[in-house]
């Protein structure tokens, strides 16, 4: 059996569900915590919805208000990473909508969706040419591709996970996981030895 | 026809290839998938080249955001729950009261109230003169209900016009109301929703520095005079109430969680404001009154204005939509001559900003140099989207 092969080795539950609670009956500073937990990773999925850093900020920022706002109404049957996901998900869904309609976001200012890891500036300057390869071949995928590779790739979703968080059946995720991994298959031939 | 069927079956299997690889997999697919690799080398390939990939992949992450996004998202989360009511919020309420004027109900109460105003001066002006002089008893007691009724009716009408008071005209014309009759101009609370209760504003722009002592001792008193019933309260003391580095009632929940539930959010308050001397010190409180207070108060007049519409006070439900867009005019106004103050040219500038009221409110939090750098900054780049880019990347 192969090894884990993956952007990041992440443990997603780490909110537990006494701090959820806490964070339901009114206690900033739990809500706090998960804000503190999930933010950087809920903006990592926004870049690669938005290709835009301004936007995945904006759109980060109105997720955790509406989570606030409606964190009474959160009942538990989902895990409190997949609730803020899908909120996400759907914020930068609307934002895109939104901003077709109003013809105003400048969607050509294309962010990269990936950074080179590790402390390691030198390293990191290796990795300049093949992360632009790697992000070139990750913007180029269909955007529903792009967000099921993104959260089962990097967010270590499972299939019924991300499933939930979009709206669409398992099925339609590892047909889309599939077709995602063979297009950067192709892309990256070159840097394939 | 068996080829055809063995590249179906792969195809098939390939759909788990990616989850194999990542170790997600589940026990019995993985099985199946084994079973399967042990006799198609062209999965197996596939399987190395996928591997690859995933190496290559493994050297990065999703990008990161930037240093502020904490403080942003708990300012934000922080003002959003400030600003919440249940079910209630300012602009619903202005869209409340629009559409309530866009019903056949108001036309009703209008068409009702002008016929009884017509009535009671026809009365008074044509009737009236008519009687014959000297009548006492009942005669006399008509006359002298009559102006009554006049003068409450005058006093009812929601968007007549006034005769206009002495005391409002501005300061900045008149100098500044001594304190006593300030406090005798104070309306009185109203009761039903406790509108007048929370820090309102003047009819009046506060301009003048010597002003903020006064207001700020007034803030400091929160037993002072309750304001007087049916005027429009005070808008120096609500910024002057907001300047006040006192800690937030309980209720305020949201500002409790902007400050207390990160560690150095950065300026939020007039205390860490001041720190970072944005514009000028003297002038702080009114500047946290333009950008927060101002907004703060813009929504308690709307949700003030939705109690009234919901206790059928149409008059007062509109009065009070008029001060919330009153508010608003008056914090473009304010913001436009502070601009204008530090480059000289306002006018061309403020539009970039005043749209958002989020904007202007980060705007006022920034140190005097970050102000003038900014507006340097929107003057050479002179795009509405750019600024607010080059706003929020402070």
């Amino acid at each position: 059996m192969p090894s884990n092969i993956s952007g990041g080795k992440k443990n997603k539950n780490v909110v537990s569900g006494d701090l959820v609670q806490r964070a339901r009956d009114g206690d900033d500073e739990a809500f706090g915590f998960i804000v503190e937990t999930y933010r950087d990773r809920l903006f990592g999925l926004a870049v690669g919805i938005l290709r835009n850093r301004t936007a995945a900020e904006d759109v980060v920022q109105e997720a955790f208000i509406k989570a606030h706002k409606n964190l009474k109404s959160f009942r538990g049957d989902a895990s409190i990473y997949t609730w803020l996901y899908r909120i996400a998900v759907n914020t930068a869904h609307n934002h895109i909508r939104r901003a077709r309609r109003a013809e105003e976001v400048d969607f050509e200012e294309v962010a990269p969706i990936i950074e080179a890891a590790g402390p390691n500036p030198a390293e990191k300057a290796a990795n300049a040419e093949l992360g632009e390869a790697i992000d070139g071949a990750i913007q180029g995928l269909p955007p529903r591709q792009r967000e099921v590779f993104i959260l089962h790739y990097f967010e270590q979703m499972t299939h019924r996970e991300i499933a939930e968080i979009l709206g669409v059946t398992e099925g339609a995720v590892k047909a889309n996981f599939f077709h995602a991994v063979q297009k950067l298959k192709g892309a990256l031939k070159t840097y394939v030895t | 026809m068996e080829n055809k069927l063995k590249i179906r079956s792969c195809r098939k299997r390939q759909i788990l290839l990616g989850e194999y690889v990542l170790g997600t997999i589940g026990e019995r697919d993985r099985a199946r998938f084994e079973r399967h690799l042990a006799r198609c080398a062209r999965c197996r390939r596939d399987l190395v080249e996928t591997e690859k990939t995933y190496r290559l992949l493994g050297n990065f992450e999703l990008a990161k955001p930037g240093p502020f996004l904490a403080a942003k998202v708990a300012r934000a989360v922080g003002r959003e729950a400030q600003a919440a009511v249940p079910g209630i919020t300012g602009e619903r309420a202005r869209a409340d009261v629009r559409r309530w004027l866009r019903t056949p109900a108001f036309a009703t109460v209008l068409a009702a109230a002008s016929v009884a105003v017509v009535a009671t001066v026809l009365y008074i002006k044509v009737w009236l003169p008519r009687a014959p002089e000297g009548v006492e008893g009942p005669a006399a007691g008509k006359v002298a209900s009559a102006a009554k009724a006049e003068k409450a009716a005058e006093e009812r009408l929601p968007f007549g016009p006034r005769t206009p008071r002495p005391e409002a005209v501005p300061p900045s014309e008149t100098g500044r109301p001594s304190r006593e009759t300030a406090a005798a101009e104070e309306p009185v609370a109203e009761e039903e929703g406790g509108f007048a209760a929370e820090a309102p504003y003047a009819a009046t722009v506060p301009a003048e520095a010597d002003k903020l002592a006064t207001l700020e001792a007034r803030a400091a008193r929160p037993e002072a005079a309750p304001p007087a019933k049916g005027r429009r309260p005070s808008r120096e003391i609500a910024a002057a109430g907001k300047a006040a580095a006192t800690p937030p009632p309980a209720k305020e929940k949201g500002r409790a969680f902007a400050e207390g539930a990160y560690p150095a959010t950065g300026a939020g308050e007039p205390d860490k404001l001041a720190a970072r001397a944005p514009f000028m010190a003297a002038a702080l409180p009114r500047d946290y009154a333009v950008s927060r207070g101002a907004r703060d108060e813009m929504g308690r007049y709307g949700r003030a204005a939705a109690n009234d519409v919901e206790r059928g006070e149409f008059a007062k439900a509109e009065e009070k939509t008029l001060v919330a867009a009153e508010v608003e005019g008056w914090m473009d106004a304010r913001f436009e001559a502070d601009v204008e103050r530090l480059t000289g040219d306002g006018a061309a500038l403020v539009d970039y900003v005043t749209p958002n009221g989020s904007l202007m409110a980060y705007f006022y939090e920034l140190s005097v140099d970050e102000q003038k750098t900014l507006l340097s900054r929107l003057r050479r780049e002179a795009e509405a989207e750019s600024a607010a880019d080059l706003l929020l990347s402070y």
